[in-house]
């Protein structure tokens, strides 16, 4: 009954019922892989372009919420449900224009956000199948308050919509060193979002993340620096930015599944280097390595050494071995203490993901 | 009783860590906290919330209660796993953690 509901329903009543298929499968102890979203038939009917619904949370935990803005809608006037709306939409526009990829799972995936998350949400996640927004300290008075609405960066949004572009093609494993490339690549392509919304070039842009999260009474300019790690912040409520940006730093620590959030300065700043070396708008040479990268070559395991051997071997495929492209990718890979072509050489390419009836006939075996 | 909490993880990925002993907070305070842990249903938890897969960004928060008498009792958990019943007390403990509560 509920895969027919998720077949047949209207968009909330699939989100839902995908939610409920999500918690069985967990009570089952079974992953539902990325593939069987397809058996479940989430996506549209490919190539009706974006799909986009926002709902409200109310304040509450329970996921979706209430449906209050669909594609076609207009503005609400709530801040919060169309920056949501927005948001979505400048990220499928950058897969979309710039790398040919229509949404998430490259065939028009919905774009599902849920925004007044929570009471003092002061948080933004990915849970598998959609974008949720908390309203940070809403709870506490203006002159207390420390952060805004997690929808009022775009580059937060493309970061949590490019936690879903991962699950569906490397799969990075979101723990230590796969979990820290896994968090650069959200941030590399959310600010990728937000510098061609602004049109900016590589030099132009602040490379901060997060911009705009934090209200004045945060001594700080953002969550994360790609350009200069660990100095984003430095507040007495909030401590120090932590983030290294280069290997002889990085925090071998156990909170944050390995510090995902804290070693990723090191393969942001990597990025970080290529794009300004190369110039221009970031998103077209250097940002498609990384795309093409992510789609073809990272898997669930890799480490930084392996990404950027890959990202060199992409960059030649791309451009041409010796070309200007392919030693800027060299050049930033250094900067942060890692030369492409060493250590333990290519790895061993993980298995193909299973076809489709293949998933089914797993699916049934129970 | 002391109350040890953790918070990290999250899209801004920063650490809140504080200990608290409630026989040092005002008589009130000590209460809420008290009676917050009971109304959660605490002490009967799991050691272990987390959802099945890492949903990314998401928080983790690790709290060990030790009463004054019996034994301490520990729950990591990520926070979409959280119990509803539990979300005011860890809003509550993130806050004491910032010195905002």
């Amino acid at each position: 009954m509920l895969q027919h509901i998720v077949e047949n329903g209207a968009d909330e009543q699939r989100a839902w019922a995908l939610g409920t298929l999500h918690e069985s499968e967990q009570f089952r102890g079974r992953r539902l892989a990325s593939q069987e979203f397809h058996v479940l038939g989430v996506q549209t009917a490919g190539g009706q372009g974006i799909q986009r619904t926002v709902y409200d949370a109310q304040f509450g935990t329970m996921l979706p919420g209430v449906v209050v803005r669909r594609e076609g809608d207009g503005p609400t006037g709530d801040a919060a449900v169309d920056e949501a709306f927005d948001g979505a939409g400048a990220t499928y526009q950058l897969y979309q224009e710039v790398y040919q990829r229509d949404s998430i799972d490259g065939q028009g995936l919905p774009l599902l956000s849920t925004v007044h998350y929570g009471q003092g949400y002061d948080n933004a996640f990915w849970n598998g199948s959609q974008m949720v927004y908390g309203d940070g300290d809403e709870d506490l008075t203006p002159d207390q308050r420390l952060f805004n609405r997690f929808t009022a960066a775009v580059d937060i949004i493309g970061h949590e919509l490019t936690h879903g572009v991962t699950q569906y093609t490397s799969r990075l494993i979101y723990r230590d060193q796969s979990g820290a490339l896994n968090e650069s690549i959200s941030d590399v392509f959310g600010l990728l979002v937000k510098q061609r919304l602004l049109n900016q070039t590589a030099a132009e842009a602040s490379w901060v993340v997060g911009e705009g999260l934090f209200t004045a009474n945060v001594n700080g300019v953002g969550i994360r620096s790609m350009k200069a790690p660990g100095t984003a912040y430095n507040d007495p409520v909030l401590g120090k930015d932590p983030q290294p940006g280069h290997m002889s730093d990085y925090k071998q620590v156990e909170y944050d599944n390995g510090g995902v959030h804290i070693n990723s300065g090191i393969p942001n700043h990597a990025f970080y280097v290529t794009a300004v070396t190369l110039g221009g708008n970031a998103w077209e040479k250097a940002g498609r390595i990384w795309y093409v990268t992510q789609r073809d070559r990272l898997s669930l395991r890799t480490t930084f050494q392996e990404a950027a051997n890959h990202t060199y071997s992409v960059a030649g495929e791309l451009y041409g071995s010796g070309s200007l492209e392919q030693q800027a990718v060299k050049t930033g890979w250094q900067a942060v203490g890692i030369t492409v072509g060493s250590g333990d050489g290519t790895p061993t390419p993980e298995p193909q993901p299973q076809g489709c009836w293949q998933m089914m006939l797993e699916m049934f075996k129970g | 009783m002391r109350i040890d909490f953790e918070r990290t993880g999250g899209v801004t990925g920063m650490r809140v860590a504080t200990t608290v002993d409630t026989a040092k907070l005002p008589e009130a305070e000590a209460e809420t906290l008290h009676s917050m842990l009971t109304e959660a249903g605490f002490f009967e938890l799991p050691a272990f919330l987390k959802s099945p897969e890492p949903q990314m960004d998401q928080f983790e928060y690790r709290l060990t209660v030790t009463p004054d008498e019996g034994d301490p009792h520990t729950v990591q958990m990520s926070d979409a796993a959280a119990p509803a019943g539990m979300q005011p007390l860890l809003r509550k403990l993130t806050l004491m953690a910032r010195n905002q509560g």
